[in-house]
């Protein structure tokens, strides 16, 4: 006998809009986000109810407001959000952003809120069947691992990037991700924000402004995570930090004082994704992948089966592009694009407005607004798992090459490199007990 | 290649920060790899060598590294190095060692034959998936679904149970989904559908049911569609939201007439949902059930329709999209607009130009919207008798779309509109548009023809001639360049004013001298400022114009050379810190002494100090110490002494 649940309910997967739309898939609509039908309130039935597990620099300004997150308030000061559990490692981080989260609603509800509660140990929040979805900005080690996880407890989720730290594990991610049908955002937001310069400058290349595309220079090149020094001396833990929830998956090795959120990495791990992300977009390759690596000047490059090649490394003499930006080289110009810029040569080339005969990609100018919508209709977020792995793996080949320093051949349809056993014993890292994906 | 040998090396040094050593099969290493995990060594030596193993083991380390798997603090060590080792001993050591450990040693190891898709494992991990131990039992599960293959599948079957709930059924649970993707993807749909069906039927979880039904969806080949309709149309949770997923890519033009037709039966918010995903499969016969929800009573409704028609719509719905455009208000308003301009099915540009005759004077206007800002050049003509003819609010309209879309076809209409208007503001609007129009035109080289523009300038009526003088500002051309010079010097006042107002706002590279003449003269000149101003933009900002670097400092020194306003020598100190090159700091830095604009001064030399530091460090650092000698302002202080301690 077939289960039916009460369709559309009040827990349902589907929410009452409460006036709030964003933009669509791939048409440049542009609907305000802040459209509300009633006086300003939305019901609680009709809230998206969150937990945001890493409440540090990352997760504390996308819960409250930070120079990244475009919104003021944060997803705390959202109509269309309920928060309903921080969960941090460290005891001050939790209780601290619970108590401002509960401070926050109390002022506008009175009493009338149901509390946000604190913890430790992010399975609780994925336990609660009250909550829609997770924002993850935790350290990166942890981060395929809790979204994979989310995924299977029937969460959206909201991660921070770098997506994943080992090719295996980015792969692994994207299938759990897939299998339960779940919404997923990468913290990949310049699709969404900086005025849309990247998408602009997508559109450009895409539709044909600077001729054919042949070349990308992505300022920064590859990088991965390292085995870490283990079995050294240790130190007491400090008092409300739970250690071992902070390794996870990480292997065993005691406190050195060293809880930072990026350490034992290399390369461009933390950064690259942002580079590689309008790379890939651009190059109209966010289904695929470089099919070589190669080392120059010390910096892991690609060649795509299209011919065009990505250079980790600035185009000379060309400052735009640095901040999580690129330079598209084509055969009648050339576009760069950072997160203060959008500039051409010859100029002319951004200056005239994208025509409706020209490639139209995703629009939204919201990435958390972008992320919302999607979990009330289920549709494809601008930076979805697939889109994710892509780009973190093109970052993460690149780390492969680093460390091999020679040319790698790669498959990006089987995602494995070719004929090439020593790379692909890089692919993985064998993850502490019980956090395997 | 780093070989460890009788020294006692630290091997996590080696391996750990030494993370670009070049590998290859070295037998030597590997042996002495091996004679340290036989020794003594402390755990870190031999965590390094498990570590440094991974990358060169071959199957003579594997015995050593099976027996590190019972070792509680060395298993995940010894899994690291064996899980990504292609030989069949890794694998053979991982499934031996699983009788020897339990617990988390084992749950590691079984994670390792996971990755390793040990399929041989699965006897095991069958049996384990029901013992005692939840987090084993897990693992197992989680491995066997990883694993896929009838062994597997039959396993997890066995084990799962519809009153099943924990960790470990959440795994049995996961792991049969993960059997029957696996099974879809290579072929056997009908298998893989059975699984699905059988976790959508008897799953409680609301959570795993609409992954099942996913599942079922994409594994039932034609028939996905009619399941995906079915659940849009249906009340129950887990299925709509997995069909509202899929509803974007499953089946063909007859699912997307069967989803369009459930529009008016559906509650607001799959209405809403089901219109963003009808957008994205992008099947314009969609259209016509679209345009229906475009007056739906819930404002969110008719919003998302609105969106949707940008996406798929074709000329036919311009008008209704136009009337919206002029009618609604707020996100419905914005939608019509962007949709006008996002329509690209069919020809877009004839239908909208085709309504304008009929339409109400704010459809006009929106229309006339949309076609500017979709670049429709094909309906500058139009907008010409738009502009010549229409009403106040349709004549604006269309003299903006002109500024965008006026090819040099229009230049001399343009021209003529000018001299023709009987109205000052009018006249104003028409000779601004006609001034971007030229700019524009210049910007990208096209030709057009300025003969009507001079005669114009030399014959109209005065005020017509007044208001064309200021469009001479955006035009580069020799006649253009007579016909300034001659009004710059006529002895009516009012023309002589316009065009000198004109030469400091122009763009055209060839009236530099005219203008440097004017910066350089009479300081009591009013237009001494604007020509200053015109000189420096000319020469430093305005990228439409490339110049030498030796004519910019020419320009500059000259009016340097004056006796300049602190306007002046600010606008001075502007354009010379945008010239990276040392003569510019020679002119630059004297300034310094001129308390007056000190500060201005001390940023133009920190900026070009900065560009020229590498090939003239020495000046580059006498302007700098000159700065710091004089300048108080904290901040630029602080400028000056980064870029100077960068030159040390």
């Amino acid at each position: 006998m077939s289960k039916v649940s009460a369709g559309i309910s009040r827990r349902g997967f589907i929410r009452q809009a409460g006036g709030v739309l964003a933009t669509a898939a791939a048409f440049p609509a542009i609907v305000p986000a802040s459209v509300l039908g009633r006086s300003g309130a939305i019901a609680p039935s009709e809230r998206i109810t969150m937990g945001f597990i890493g409440v540090g620099g990352q997760g504390g300004g996308h819960l409250f407001g930070g120079a990244w997150t475009y919104v003021t308030g944060g997803y705390a000061g959202r109509k269309e959000v309920q928060v309903l559990a921080v969960c941090d490692v460290w005891r001050n981080k939790r209780e601290g952003a619970t108590a401002r989260v509960n401070e926050h609603y109390r002022e506008i509800y009175g009493n009338q809120f149901a509390p946000c509660q604190a913890y430790d140990d992010f399975r609780r929040v994925l336990e609660r069947k009250d909550i829609d979805a997770v924002l993850i900005a935790t350290p990166p080690h942890w981060h395929a691992t809790m979204a994979a996880m989310a995924a299977q407890a029937g969460k959206d989720i909201y991660c921070e990037k770098p997506s994943a730290v080992t090719l295996g594990e980015a792969v692994a991610m994207r299938a759990v991700v897939q299998r339960y049908g779940r919404v997923f955002q990468a913290g990949t937001q310049q699709r969404s924000e900086y005025g849309g310069k990247f998408r602009q400058a997508c559109e450009f290349v895409r539709s044909g402004r600077i001729g054919k595309l042949k070349e990308i220079y992505a300022y920064r090149d590859g990088g991965g995570i390292l085995w870490p020094k283990r079995f050294g001396a240790g130190r007491p833990v400090p008092d409300g930090l739970d250690w071992d929830l902070w390794l996870g998956p990480m292997p065993w090795l005691p406190y050195d004082g060293n809880p930072v959120a990026h350490r034992d990495e290399f390369g461009e791990l933390n950064w690259g994704q942002h580079h590689y992300d309008i790379v890939q977009w651009a190059a109209d390759a966010d289904e695929t992948g470089p099919v070589e690596i190669f080392m120059e000047d010390k910096r892991s490059c690609y060649k795509y089966a299209n011919g065009v090649v990505v250079y980790g490394k600035p185009y000379p003499d060309e400052p735009v592009g640095a901040d999580g930006g690129a330079c598209f080289v084509g055969t009648t110009g050339r576009i760069a694009v950072d997160r203060d810029s959008l500039v051409s040569d010859p100029p002319d080339l951004v200056r005239e407005p994208l025509r409706p005969d020209e490639v139209h990609l995703y629009h939204s100018d919201s990435h958390s607004g972008n992320f919302l919508e999607c979990v009330r209709t289920r549709q494809r977020t601008i930076c979805p798992v697939e889109v994710a792995v892509r780009s973190i793996s093109a970052v993460l080949l690149g780390g492969v090459a680093k460390q091999l320093n020679r040319t790698l051949k790669w498959d990006p349809k089987a995602e494995q490199f070719v004929g090439d056993e020593e790379a692909n014993r890089l692919m993985t890292i064998a993850k502490r007990a019980p956090w395997n994906i | 290649m780093k070989r460890f040998f009788a020294v006692i090396v630290p091997l996590s040094a080696l391996v750990v920060f030494q993370p670009f050593v070049a590998l290859g099969a070295d037998a030597n290493e590997e042996t002495q790899l091996i004679a340290v995990l036989n020794s003594d060594h402390p755990l870190r030596d031999k965590d390094a060598a498990c570590a440094r193993l991974k990358w060169v083991g071959t199957p003579r380390c594997v015995p050593v590294l099976e027996g590190l798997l019972a070792d509680a603090q060395m298993t995940q060590s010894a899994c690291y190095a064996l899980e990504s080792m292609r030989c069949p001993e890794a694998g053979n050591a991982l499934r031996q060692a699983l009788a020897k450990t339990s617990g988390s040693n084992e749950v590691c190891i079984i994670d390792s034959l996971a990755v390793r898709n040990e399929t041989a494992a699965a006897p095991d991990l069958a049996r384990l998936q029901t013992g005692a131990d939840s987090a084993v039992a897990a693992a197992a599960a989680r491995a066997l679904g990883h694993m896929s293959g009838p062994e597997a599948v039959s396993a997890l079957q066995t084990g799962w149970s519809e009153s099943g709930a924990g960790a470990v059924h959440q795994a049995q649970c996961d792991g049969l989904l993960a059997c029957a993707t696996r099974l879809s993807n290579e072929g056997d749909k009908e298998q893989a559908s059975k699984i699905f069906k059988g976790l959508y039927d008897r799953e409680k979880d609301d959570g795993i049911r609409l992954a099942a039904f996913r599942g079922e969806i994409l594994s039932a080949g034609d028939g996905g569609a009619a399941l995906l309709v079915q659940a849009i149309g249906g009340n129950d949770a887990p299925s709509q939201g997995a069909a509202l997923q899929l509803a974007a890519k499953v089946g063909d033009s007859a699912t997307t007439k069967a989803l369009a037709d459930l529009l008016p039966k559906l509650p607001v918010p799959m209405k809403i949902a089901l219109l963003q995903s009808l957008a994205q499969r992008g099947d314009p016969s969609a259209q016509s059930s679209i345009v229906q929800m475009i007056d739906n009573p819930d404002v969110n409704v008719r919003v998302a329709a609105i969106a949707a028609l940008g996406d798929l719509g074709d000329g036919s719905v311009a008008l209704p999209l136009a009337r919206k455009a002029a009618g609604a208000t707020g996100a419905e308003r914005s939608a019509a607009r962007q949709s006008l301009v996002s329509l690209r099915h069919g020809p877009v540009t004839d239908p909208l130009l085709n309504l304008l005759a009929d339409a109400t004077p704010e459809v006009q206007t929106e229309l006339i919207r949309a076609l500017c800002d979709r670049g429709d050049a094909a309906a500058a003509p139009e907008m010409l008798n738009l502009a010549a003819g229409g009403n106040e609010s349709t004549r604006s309209a269309a003299l903006q779309a002109l500024a965008m879309l006026a090819g040099p076809a229009q230049v001399q209409p343009l021209v003529q509109l000018v001299v023709n208007c009987t109205n000052d503001d009018v006249r104003s609007e028409v000779a601004d548009v006609l001034t971007s129009v030229c700019q524009r035109l210049d910007s990208r080289k096209g030709q057009y023809d300025v003969q009507n523009l001079v005669k114009a300038v030399r014959t109209a009526p005065l005020d017509a001639r007044l208001a064309l003088l200021g469009v001479c500002s955006g035009v580069s051309d020799a006649s253009i360049r007579d016909v300034l010079r001659a009004a710059a010097s006529d002895p009516d006042a009012r023309v002589h004013e316009a065009a000198l107002r004109s030469l400091c706002e122009t763009h055209d590279p060839g009236l530099l001298p005219d203008l440097i003449k004017v910066a350089c003269g009479d300081k009591e000149n009013k237009f001494r400022l604007l020509a200053v101003k015109g000189c420096v933009r000319l020469t430093t900002q305005d990228d439409s114009v490339r110049l030498p670097v030796g004519t910019k400092l020419d320009t500059l020194k000259a009016i340097a050379g004056t006796s300049l306003s602190v306007p002046e020598k600010q606008l001075v100190l502007s354009g010379l810190s945008t010239v990276n090159d040392q003569r510019a700091l020679d002119l630059a830095t004297p300034m310094l002494d001129d308390a007056a604009v000190r500060l201005e001064a001390a940023k133009a030399v920190i900026h070009i100090a900065e560009s020229v530091s590498d090939a003239h460090p020495h000046e580059a650092g006498a302007a700098l110490k000159k700065v710091l000698a004089m300048q108080t302002n904290p901040a630029t202080r602080k400028s000056a002494e980064k870029a100077y301690k960068k030159l040390q």
